[in-house]
Parts: structure tokens; C-alpha cells; sequence
């Protein structure tokens, strides 16, 4: 009953099997753990998504008006801890800044009151503007995921650097150093 | 003796024991020295006592807040609950593998129970077309060589576990805590519902009950023995693991719905596909099964679904205790990873090496008369849960494999698999309509044109009832309401077959493989139109209450009345209190817990046999003055019927495991069935 | 029999019709709401592992829910949510593979696998049927025949179900598709400056300029735009309409500095240096960005204003040389400032007698006023020679007697000062400066140009 042929039928078929699962072994041995990949945006190195509205004092504000300086636009939230602890940072931040002009801060709210926020600077200091109305709308048009998350726009209006977590007025100049040291 | 001595003492126990049987009875059959094979069953005793050891070990851990062990520093605590401090074994990697290594050494002690009786060896006489002599070794069956293959099997499956629990995944690591340290308890997920305490060990039971079924595949390749002997032998084994997987999905849907406040059950996550894979092939296995049973033929394609769905739940450990794939489920990563891919692709190399060796021995005898036959519908039904299984697994691993090739990160979810599982899910229930109607080829005394018009007359009524109730009731949509006249017929059809056997037989019509069968049929329908109804009704809405304000959503109203601060030794919850529809008020909170970042929400349904409401609290807003909440409402219809679907199901499962007939008959009824036709 | 039938006609018919019915009518209209939770159904939520956005409760998926319902509630298409998503989390937010590229795989080999399937069925089920004769017929030729069938039958299968899941894919993976249909590529004024910019980079002075004519059409009041569409314009040579542009850019947003600059700049190369010296003026109020402070220094742009207003100062200085008898101070229609800049033009000549003579002059007119006497005395302090020095502090107290919280009176004061080697009257004055609520710029640029801070702070040296 049995041709040459026949005989190895079950190879044959067992073979390309073998083959796909031998692929997508080493497919799965070679991935780096979902935990650790490390989150990329696709909105750097575009032009910096708008950041407009009013500020909790009420006051218009639009990110293009700061074309020409380095802004540093930060997500947070007046009671998660690591915007805390990172808060004297960017107060350190604005006041190297401040007298030159030549980098900037704005704070834009994730998922908080004003009120809270008003509390939040009066405690600890720090007056950049602070974006509330209009500010889910840059968290979402940014791709934030948590707080506190920066973005680094560049005087050009091209967002060049992205932060998870809190910044330090330090890291935030040796960026701004190395992007202008580079041509 | 500390409990990490004790504890580590009985893995390495366990591990020696279980090498110690591969040993045995790799001696026994490759030196013919049969005597050897008499150990055998003493060593899964053994590892069995192990594993029970190093299980009570733990727990003893774990109540007594032995901090010294770092499973217990890590993942207990002294305010958990006692129900969930005994389930804290499974709610982290070590422990969840330490109840997989018991579960498989009770397996393999039930193996070695069960195969090593005295009496007849009925096993061998089924077989068609093999030759085979079955050695005695003083009347036992251990000394069978298909059996001490099978248990070869066991035993390497369980020194891997074991071995496991000694390298990467030791839960008996011994640490210094300092005087007065408290444990920050198990996830808040896994402690805030009863159904935790059982989900887990369910789908375990079911998991691991599948290497029972891969053993005797293994070991009818290794011996030749190719005919259906090794079917029979573990066909209520299979059964019943499929029984608790199926069991333990539904109860792993209830305990999400009961416990995340999304208002779903299912939401095609890695761990959800890693548990549905092997139920996809492990169906169709308990299909096809019965094909080879009676017509000799598709041996290979059974052998390769056995093997198929055992290498599926390694994979589906892979997939979700590496970390590779984001999910809820998946514990943080661990070293474990490679060592159970590595596993993996031994577990695939060796039977498709198999496969390949015996494929000569593998052609089938028996032929299929009739496309529009029992076997006809059979195959349709296998090629179905393979497509199945194939776009589940597909959509599964698809973002690892263009993230290899292209570098591009990407998701696949729900409008994938819906969109390409639907198709298949309603072929499938036609032919749950019709297939148990239709007669095995050439078996029918009339043609099957005819027998289906007679046999599914009543069912197709059922149908059109249940349509004409569906859109009497408002449904609408091409999509549930074909699921709708789908489940009607199928439903139909199995209520028919379960009553005339009930006529027939009385109380044994429903008992016996056919008729559980069939009950598990209707739990089927039961949960694919629960399914559809409430997946396509589903409705959503987030309200901003102020106290004493009513909302009204999808035919509901819903009352904030108050909320209140309510302290348990575990958490702190802020209850929102919410009547629905002015009858019984219900509280949905928001708790945290010492060690948590984030606060847990918990919801709280209102369940009725029509619907659902599912209340939840996003956030209590801080104002001063104001007492408001945040409320998400989620309105679904029939969502009950999911959950008794699945009792429906499991009852089923255990009913088709009762002897269909009286026991004497048996012997001589599966020969006849046996005989070729 | 026949019975049978008719129920089974009946039966399909009630069936057919219900089906249908609720197949085609809509039902009631899906809510906003609804259509809300559809969408967050579809999207994964970014920090959560294996959830949607739909079922979690983190702050993110919280605020892109909310998000989506502000752009449904907005009208916005399906494709339009989903690029936003997509361009702000990548393609990874969207749980629907595209239906195009490596991803449309997903998509096609499931139906391929179901034709692969459906295909060894089938062909199991025939060849079961032709089993006898095959195995009768064994030759060579037979062989070959089946060989040439299967082939065949796999080409045919590989085909059909190959298009079919490529039409599986284009109509479930599409909404990508569909995207760049409605949605269109963005293009906003935003990206056409930004456009402009990358080739005013790349030195494609044209193709800047056509940028920016794109934008103003899309905008016709962009200030940002209009201003360099403006200066672009002048370096073509063209002033009047690089004037244009420019006035119409201040008139939109005064507050831009780069308008200004470029106002200053054009206004210098028609030779008029009172603009110039204006548009300087608010560009230092301004508080400008570094980069303009650059520009400006580089086009040299302060040091041509001076020249220019010396140029104009003394054209007026000699039209008053031209009067036989020399009108008083407040019969002319000079001011101040014009006096104190025709001084220096005239010191910067080296007619510094001249130029202290004719402050004189304007003295006679407004004995008191501060700000000559200080100009005076600041340009004898200037000339070097002790007894000039004396004369001038003289001058400069004078001055501030008069107003002793004049800004010039004090920095000169403090620079005479520091020349006598008074380093702690140097320290007071400037202290008494910096204490002023209003600094003129010309002064602060003065204080740090001749780095009088550094001065005072140095140890006297004997």
C-alpha cells in the first residue's frame, strides 16, 4: 500500500512545521521584555504640537508666542510625588533662564483642579505659566502617558527630547547644550 | 526546621524523585528489565508527597507571615484576608508554579493508580490493525511498555517543574527582613474577590490535565502502538482537562468581570488567547476523536492535536510569565522565560521528530464514505477550530513578529478578532445544528437530506422563534441576530437530542459521552449568545453625580445617595452608594491599600437574567462643599447567561464522564463500535 | 411529507423575515456616548498592559477617553481620531493592524489558512472517494498526474485565497486608509513657516518665499509669516514692499521683535535713522529672544543706528550754524534727546568744545534739566585730562542736585567716580541706579559694556 512517496509524508508535513515553530522561537527568544522597551514618541523631531488656551490665572497662551527660545513644556499633577520632588528642579530651571530669555517653562495640567494647582505653585514656588483650559487636549496631541512627563521644544518649534518622569535643571541644560552644539 | 530548609528540601525531594523515575523506566524499557517498572509508581508517590509537602510548606509560610521567606515578604501580608493568604500561592510566579507541579504530580499519581491495576488489560484489545503483545510484569500494567512510556513522559514534564522551582523560580529563597517588617500582600487585584481563590487551581487542573492525553500520544508514537488503544485509555482524562479548562476560562471571565469594572469579560488579552489556544485544539481534539474511534482514520491529525494542545499551554506559560507580551494578567518578568521556551521547543522538536519517524506506521486504514456524513461534519468542525486556533495564535504573537521584522511596534485587538473570529464562531454553530443530526457515512438508512429535514424541523422553528423574540425585544444588527438564529438552531437541536434520549433512557439519557455531550452543547449556545447580545448591547456612560442626583442610562435610573469611608484590615474604601431603578442600593469604591501606588476600583453589578448594570467609581472628585462622584455606568443584556453557560458546561463535561451504560455492557458495546465497519 | 415541507418553508420564511427586518432597520440612533465607547474600544491604552483604553481606569486612558468624546462631540470621522491618536502615540495606540504593508499579513494569512484548510478537506474527501482506482493505477504517469493536480490545486488555492484576504485586508485594516482620503495631509500655516524655514536653512531664498506666500494665503494676518516674507523682500532689494510687509506684520502683532528688528534694519539701508532708532527702541522693550539679540548684533545694526542719528544730529547741529544769530534751545524743535545725541555726534567728531558749548546752549534754555547737565559733565569726564574730570563730576553733581535720582546723573557719577579711584562713591551710585524702578537699556548696555560692575567689585589697587 505504501509508495516511496508516502513514506515520508509525515516528514514532509513535519518539516515546515518544525521550521515555522523553530521561527517563532527564536522570535520570542530574541524579544527584550514588554516591561523594558523603552517608550518612544513619534512626535519628536516634528514640529511641536499646539499648546494653547488659558492659563489658571486666566491668561491666553500659546506656545508659538515663544518661537525663537528653548521651551520646556511639562505635564503634571499637584499631587503625584515624583512632580513634587521634581518641582524645585524646574523652579531651579527658570531662574538660571529667567534674566537671559532664552529657555522657558510652561506647565500644562493632567487630570487635576485649579484650584489645586493654584495651591500647588503658591506652596512651592515657581511662576511659568500653568495651562489649564486647552490642557487635555495638549496631553493627548503630546501622547503623555503618566506624570510628570517633559518635552524639550527647541527655538526652531521642533519637539527634540522627551522625558518619563521627573527632570532636573541640569539635564535639561545639557540638552540644550548638546542640541546646540550640534549644526 | 525553618520553612525555607523544609520547603527546599521537598523540591529537591521532588525533583529526585521524578529524575529518579525517568530514570526507572527509561531503564525499565530500554534494558527490557521490566522489574524496574514496578518503582515507578512508588516514585509518583513520592513526588506527589513532595510536591504536597512543599504546598503545605508554603501555606504554612503564609499564614503563620513567615517573613523569612521572601515569597511570603514579597507577597504576603498581614492583613490579608485568610481566604485570600491561602491563595496568595498562586498569586505570584514562584507559587503559581509550585501548584502546577502539584497538580501534575497528582495527575501522576492518578496515571500510575489508574495503569497499575490487576484485571483485564483492555486496553489492547481495541486496537485495530496492531499487533501487539502485552508483556506482564506479575499481572501489572505498569509494565506495559505504552503506559511506562506514557509515565516517562510524566516524569520528564514533572523534573522540569521541579527543576524549575530549584533554579529560576525558587520559591524557598531564604531573607533577611528586618524586626516588625509587614509583607505588602498579594496584587489588590488578585485579593478583593472570592472567585480568585478558584479560577486559578481550575485552569490549572485543566492546563496540566492535558499532559496526561500528550504522555500516552508520546508514548503510542514511541512504542509504534499506533491504533486507537492509547484514545481510550485517556479519553475521560482528556474530558475531564477540558472539563476544568473551560470551567476555569468562564471563571477567569466572571472573576474579570466582577473585579476590573470595565463591564467586560473578555477582551482577547495574551493570557486570556494563552488559556482560550489550547481549548480551541483541545475541542477539536474531543471532536475528531470520536471520527478515529469509529473510522481508524486521522490518527495523525489527533495525535498532532493532542500534542498540539499540551505544546499550546507551554506556550501560553511562555507568552505570559516571560513578560514578551503586556498583559494584565502576566506577572513582572523573571528569569523563568527561557527556561520554559527552551522547554517548549524540546516538547515540539521530540514529537514532531516523532511524527515524522512513525509516519509510515501512520496511514489511516479507514476511509470517509460521505462528505454530507457524522465524519464529514467532524472534519468541517476541525477545520474550523483550526482556523480558529491559527487567527488567535496569529493575532498573538503577530506584534512580536513584526516588531523582529520590522522593528515597528503594533498592536492587535479587539476589532481583529472580532472581525475574524465571528465568521468562524457562526460556521460553527451551524454545524452544532446539524452534525449531531446526521448519521455516520453509509450508516443512514435514508438519505441524510432527509433525516436532516425530519430531525432538524423542530430546531429550525427554534430559530425562527428566537429570531422573532430577538427583534421583538429590539435587537437589531445583521451580526447578533444571526447568532441570535444560530444559537436558536443549535440550541434547538440539542435540546431535541437531549430529550428523546431522556424519553428513551430516562435519567441515563443524560449521562454517557453523547448525551453530556450534548448539554455542553447547550451551555455553548447558552454563552455564544450571551456573547453576542452582550457585546453588541453594550452601553457606557460616565456620570458626574452630585449627591442625591439621579442619572438615567439605557432604560435604568441610577441614585448617587452618599458615600462613606469604610475601613477593612486590608484597605480603606470609599464606598459611593448608588440605588438602581429605586429598589436595592449598591456600593461600587474605590479602595487603597498600604502598599498599592494606585487606588483599585471596585465595582458592583446589579444582575439580573435580562441585564446587567455595572457600576463603578472612577473618582470622587475633591471639592470642598460638595460630596460628587465620578460614576461609570455600563448597562449589558444577558450577561448572567454567560456564567450559567458555563455551569451548564462543566455540568455537561461531568455528566458525559459517567458511564453512558451499565458497566458490563461496556466491554462488549465499544468492541462492536471498535470493529470496522 | 409534504406537511414537512411547508413547515420548513414556514419556519425560513418567519425566520427570513425577522432576520431581515432587524437586519435593516437601524434600531434606535447610537448616542454620542456610544460611539465613544466604540472608538476607546479600539484604542490601547498606552501605560496599560493588554487593556483599552475603553476598560482602563488609569489617568491616561481616563484623558484620552475624554479626548475622544470632545472630538465626537465635535463631529470628527472615525479616521480623524484615529490619526490624532496614532501622530501622538503611534501606530501601537490603534488595536486595528493597518490594512496595508508587512501588517496586512494579519489579516491575509487566516483566510489563506481557511482556504489551505477547506482546500485539504476537500481534497481528502475526493481522493477518500478515488482511493480504489488511485491505488489501482500506480504507474509512473498516474503519479506524475497527481503530482501535476496537487500543484495546481495549490497555485489555485495560494490565488484565490491570497485575494481574497487582500480584500479582507483592505476593508478591515482601512481606516488608515480611509484617513488619508477624508482627513487629507494636514497642512497648516504652522507647517508651511516651518517649511519655509528648513529652505531659508538650506539657502533656497525662493522656495522660502513661496512658502511663506502659501501660508499668508492660508493666513493672511500671520505676523510670523508677513515678517519674513518682508525681509526675504529686502534682501531681494525691493525696500518699499519689504516696508510693506513689515508695517503690516507690526500692525498685527506689535509685540514681535523680529518685525521689529527687520523694521530697523530696512529702515537703516534707506538711510532713515530716526525709524531705525524707534524700532530699536520697542525692540528693546520687547524683551527679545536671544537669537534676535544675535541678529541684531551681528547686522551691526545698533552701532549703524548711532551713526546714522550722529549723521542726522549733526546735518541739524550745522542748519543751526547756518542761522546768522543762533535761535534759543526752545525755539527750535529739537528735544532733549536730540540735543544729547548731537553732543556726542560732535564729541565723536572731536569737537568736544563744540559739543560742550552747545549743551551750554541748550542749558540756557532749561537751566534745571538733569539729563543735559549730566550729558555735559559725562562728556568732559570722557575726555581724559584731570582738570576736564574735576569740571565734570562738578557737573554731574550739579545734575544730581537737581534730581538726584537721575538715571545718567548716576551711572556717569559712578564711572567719574571709579576713574578717581572713589570706588565706594562708584559703588553707591550704581547702587542708587540700581534701585531706580525704570533703567534706560542704553545704560544698562553701557554699565555691562564697560564692565563697571566687575570694577567696583575688584580690590582697589594701590
Amino acid at each position: 500500500m505504501n509508495s516511496g512517496g508516502r513514506h515520508r509524508r509525515a516528514a514532509w508535513i513535519a518539516l515546515p512545521v518544525a521550521l515555522v515553530v523553530a521561527l517563532l522561537v527564536v522570535v520570542l527568544a530574541t524579544r527584550d521584555s514588554a516591561f523594558e522597551r523603552n517608550a518612544s514618541s513619534p512626535i519628536l523631531g516634528g514640529l511641536a504640537p499646539p499648546v494653547v488656551g488659558l492659563t489658571v490665572t486666566g491668561e491666553p497662551f500659546d506656545l508659538d508666542g515663544w518661537r525663537g527660545r528653548w521651551v520646556v513644556v511639562n505635564f503634571f499633577q499637584s499631587t503625584c510625588v515624583p512632580c513634587i520632588m521634581e518641582h524645585p528642579e524646574l523652579v531651579a530651571f527658570d531662574e538660571r533662564h529667567s534674566a537671559a530669555g532664552d529657555a522657558r517653562i510652561v506647565s500644562v495640567v493632567f487630570d487635576d483642579t485649579v484650584e489645586n494647582v493654584r495651591e500647588f505653585f503658591a506652596a512651592h514656588g515657581g511662576d511659568w505659566p500653568v495651562l489649564a483650559t486647552g490642557a487635555r487636549e495638549a496631553a493627548v496631541a503630546y501622547g503623555v502617558t503618566g506624570v510628570p512627563e517633559s518635552y524639550l521644544v527647541a527655538p526652531s518649534g521642533v519637539v527634540v527630547w522627551k522625558q518619563l518622569g521627573g527632570v532636573t535643571a541640569d539635564g535639561i541644560d545639557d540638552v540644550i547644550t548638546r542640541l546646540s552644539a550640534a549644526p | 526546621m525553618s520553612n525555607v530548609a523544609l520547603g527546599s528540601a521537598a523540591i529537591a525531594a521532588g525533583l529526585g524523585a521524578a529524575l529518579l523515575g525517568l530514570v526507572v523506566t527509561g531503564l525499565g524499557l530500554a534494558g527490557r528489565q521490566r522489574f524496574w517498572l514496578r518503582y515507578a509508581r512508588q516514585l509518583t508517590f513520592g513526588m506527589a508527597a513532595a510536591a504536597v509537602m512543599a504546598v503545605v510548606v508554603m501555606e504554612r509560610a503564609l499564614i503563620t507571615r513567615d517573613f523569612t521567606v521572601k515569597f511570603v515578604a514579597e507577597n504576603g501580608s498581614s492583613t490579608t484576608p485568610p481566604v485570600f493568604n491561602v491563595a496568595t500561592l498562586w498569586s505570584a510566579l514562584e507559587g503559581s508554579i509550585l501548584l502546577w507541579a502539584l497538580v501534575l504530580c497528582g495527575y501522576a499519581v492518578a496515571v500510575a493508580v489508574k495503569f497499575s491495576g490487576r484485571g483485564p488489560v483492555a486496553l489492547w484489545g481495541v486496537s485495530v490493525g496492531d499487533e501487539q503483545s502485552v508483556i506482564k510484569v506479575r499481572g501489572r500494567r505498569l509494565g506495559d511498555p505504552m503506559v511506562a512510556w506514557a509515565m516517562l513522559v510524566m516524569f520528564a514534564v514533572s523534573a522540569f517543574f521541579f527543576a524549575l522551582m530549584v533554579g529560576p523560580a525558587d520559591p524557598f529563597i531564604s531573607v533577611e527582613v528586618p524586626p516588625g517588617y509587614d509583607g505588602p500582600g498579594p496584587n489588590p487585584l488578585l485579593q478583593n474577590h472570592i472567585l480568585m481563590a478558584f479560577h486559578p487551581p481550575i485552569l490549572y487542573l485543566g492546563y496540566v490535565g492535558f499532559t496526561v492525553p500528550f504522555a500516552f500520544a508520546v508514548a503510542a508514537l514511541a512504542t509504534g502502538r499506533l491504533g486507537e488503544g492509547w484514545l481510550a485509555a485517556t479519553r475521560r482524562w482528556t474530558v475531564a482537562a477540558w472539563g476544568f479548562l473551560t470551567f476555569g476560562i468562564v471563571l477567569g471571565a466572571w472573576w474579570s468581570y466582577e473585579t476590573l469594572g470595565w463591564g467586560g469579560y473578555w477582551a482577547w488579552d495574551p493570557v486570556e488567547n494563552a488559556s482560550f489556544l489550547p481549548w480551541l485544539t483541545g475541542t477539536a481534539y474531543l471532536h475528531s476523536v470520536m471520527v478515529q474511534e469509529r473510522r481508524g482514520m486521522l490518527r495523525v491529525w489527533n495525535l498532532s492535536l493532542v500534542i498540539a494542545t499540551f505544546s499550546l499551554t507551554i506556550l501560553g506559560t511562555f507568552l505570559t510569565r516571560s513578560g514578551v507580551l503586556a498583559s494584565v494578567h502576566s506577572f513582572t518578568e523573571s528569569g523563568i522565560g527561557p527556561a520554559i521556551l527552551g522547554f517548549f521547543a524540546v516538547v515540539v522538536a521530540v514529537s514532531l521528530a516523532l511524527i515524522a519517524w512513525r509516519g509510515d506506521q501512520l496511514r489511516t486504514p479507514g476511509r470517509i464514505a460521505a462528505p454530507v456524513s457524522r465524519e464529514g461534519a467532524f472534519l468541517a468542525n476541525n477545520a474550523l477550530f483550526a482556523a480558529f486556533a491559527f487567527v488567535v495564535l496569529l493575532g498573538t504573537v503577530f506584534p512580536l513578529l513584526v516588531e523582529a521584522f520590522d522593528g515597528r511596534t503594533i498592536s492587535v485587538g479587539n476589532p481583529y478578532f472580532d472581525r475574524m473570529t465571528r465568521p468562524i464562531g457562526f460556521a460553527l454553530l451551524f454545524l452544532m445544528a446539524v452534525a449531531p443530526m446526521l448519521p455516520w457515512g453509509g450508516e443512514g438508512r435514508r438519505p441524510p437530506a432527509e433525516l436532516l429535514s425530519r430531525r432538524l424541523l423542530v430546531p429550525i422553528w427554534i430559530a425562527a422563534a428566537a429570531l422573532l423574540l430577538a427583534v421583538a425585544a429590539g435587537a437589531r444588527g445583521w451580526a447578533p441576530l444571526l447568532a441570535f438564529g444560530l444559537g436558536g438552531f443549535a440550541g434547538g437541536a440539542a435540546l431535541r437530542q437531549i430529550l428523546l434520549a431522556v424519553r428513551r433512557h430516562r435519567w441515563r439519557g443524560l449521562v454517557g459521552r453523547t448525551n453530556g455531550g450534548m448539554i455542553v452543547h447547550l451551555g455553548v449556545v447558552l454563552v455564544a449568545v450571551a456573547f453576542a447580545a452582550s457585546q453588541s448591547y453594550v452601553r457606557q456612560a460616565e456620570f458626574d453625580l452630585e449627591a442625591g442626583q439621579p442619572a438615567w442610562f439605557a432604560g435604568h435610573e441610577v441614585v448617587y445617595v452618599g458615600s462613606a469611608v469604610v475601613a477593612h484590615e486590608n484597605r480603606t474604601e470609599r464606598v459611593a452608594f448608588v440605588r438602581v431603578d429605586g429598589a436595592k442600593t449598591y456600593g461600587p469604591a474605590i479602595a487603597t491599600y498600604p502598599f498599592a501606588s494606585q487606588t483599585i476600583g471596585i465595582p458592583s453589578v446589579r444582575s439580573t437574567l435580562r441585564d446587567d448594570v455595572a457600576l463603578s467609581v472612577l473618582s470622587f472628585p475633591e471639592e470642598v462643599g460638595t460630596d460628587r462622584v465620578i460614576l461609570r455606568v455600563t448597562v449589558q443584556p444577558l450577561v448572567v447567561w454567560l456564567w450559567l453557560g458555563g455551569i451548564v458546561m462543566a455540568l455537561g463535561t461531568a455528566l458525559s464522564l459517567l458511564p453512558a451504560r451499565s458497566k458490563r455492557r461496556e466491554p462488549a458495546e465499544e468492541a462492536a463500535a471498535e470493529a470496522p465497519a | 411529507m409534504s406537511w414537512r415541507i411547508a413547515g420548513w418553508i414556514a419556519a425560513v420564511v418567519v425566520a427570513a423575515a425577522a432576520f431581515v427586518y432587524g437586519a435593516l432597520d437601524e434600531g434606535p440612533p447610537k448616542t454620542n456616548a456610544d460611539r465613544v465607547h466604540a472608538l476607546a474600544e479600539d484604542f490601547a491604552c498606552p501605560v496599560c498592559a493588554g487593556q483599552s483604553v475603553a476598560e482602563s481606569d488609569v489617568p491616561v486612558a481616563r484623558e484620552i477617553r475624554r479626548q475622544i468624546a470632545v472630538w465626537v462631540d465635535e463631529g470628527r470621522s472615525d479616521a480623524y481620531i484615529r490619526d490624532q491618536l496614532v501622530a501622538a502615540y503611534d501606530v501601537d495606540i490603534d488595536y486595528n493592524p493597518s490594512g496595508s504593508g508587512i501588517t496586512s499579513l494579519v489579516w491575509i494569512l487566516p483566510v489563506l489558512a481557511v482556504g489551505g484548510i477547506g482546500t485539504v478537506v476537500v481534497v481528502m474527501l475526493r481522493s477518500d472517494r478515488r482511493r480504489a482506482q488511485a491505488e489501482a493505477v500506480s504507474s509512473m504517469a498516474a503519479r506524475r498526474r497527481r503530482w501535476r493536480n496537487a500543484a495546481v490545486w495549490t497555485v489555485a488555492v495560494v490565488v484565490v485565497a491570497g485575494a481574497a484576504g487582500l480584500l479582507v485586508a483592505r476593508s478591515s485594516g482601512s481606516r488608515s486608509i480611509d484617513g488619508s482620503i477624508t482627513g487629507e495631509i494636514r497642512v497648516t500655516s504652522r507647517e508651511l513657516i516651518f517649511e519655509a524655514q528648513r529652505r531659508l536653512g538650506e539657502g533656497d531664498m525662493e522656495g522660502a518665499i513661496a512658502a511663506y506666500d502659501e501660508a499668508l494665503e492660508l493666513q493672511p494676518s500671520n505676523a510670523e509669516a508677513l515678517t519674513y516674507r518682508g525681509w526675504l523682500t529686502s534682501r531681494r532689494g525691493d525696500l518699499d514692499t519689504a516696508v510693506g510687509y513689515l508695517d503690516d506684520a507690526i500692525a498685527v502683532d506689535p509685540a514681535y521683535p523680529d518685525a521689529r528688528l527687520f523694521r530697523a534694519i530696512v529702515a537703516l539701508n534707506q538711510g532713515d535713522g530716526y525709524v531705525a532708532a524707534a524700532e530699536l527702541a520697542v525692540f528693546d522693550s520687547l524683551d527679545p529672544p536671544p537669537y534676535a539679540e544675535e541678529l541684531l548684533a551681528q547686522a551691526g545694526v545698533r552701532e549703524r543706528v548711532i551713526e546714522a542719528r550722529y549723521a542726522a544730529a549733526l546735518q541739524v547741529v550745522d542748519g543751526l550754524a547756518a542761522f546768522e544769530e543762533r535761535p534759543a534751545f526752545h525755539e527750535t524743535a529739537l528735544g532733549v534727546e536730540d540735543a544729547l545725541v548731537a553732543a556726542e555726534a560732535l564729541a565723536a567728531r572731536g569737537d568736544l568744545l563744540e559739543a560742550v558749548q552747545f549743551l551750554d546752549w541748550v542749558l540756557e534754555s532749561r537751566p534745571s534739566d538733569p539729563d543735559v547737565g549730566a550729558g555735559r559733565g559725562w562728556l568732559l569726564v570722557r575726555s581724559g585730562d584731570p582738570e576736564l574730570l574735576a569740571l565734570g563730576v562738578e557737573y554731574l553733581d550739579a545734575a544730581l542736585t537737581a534730581d538726584s535720582s537721575n538715571a545718567r546723573g548716576l551711572v556717569y557719577r559712578a564711572f567719574a567716580r571709579l576713574q578717581h579711584g572713589d570706588t565706594s562713591g562708584a559703588r553707591n551710585d550704581l547702587s542708587a541706579f540700581d534701585a531706580l524702578q525704570h533703567q534706560p537699556p542704553d545704560l544698562v548696555r553701557l554699565i555691562d559694556a564697560q564692565g563697571l560692575r566687575d570694577a567696583i567689585r575688584a580690590p582697589a589697587n594701590g
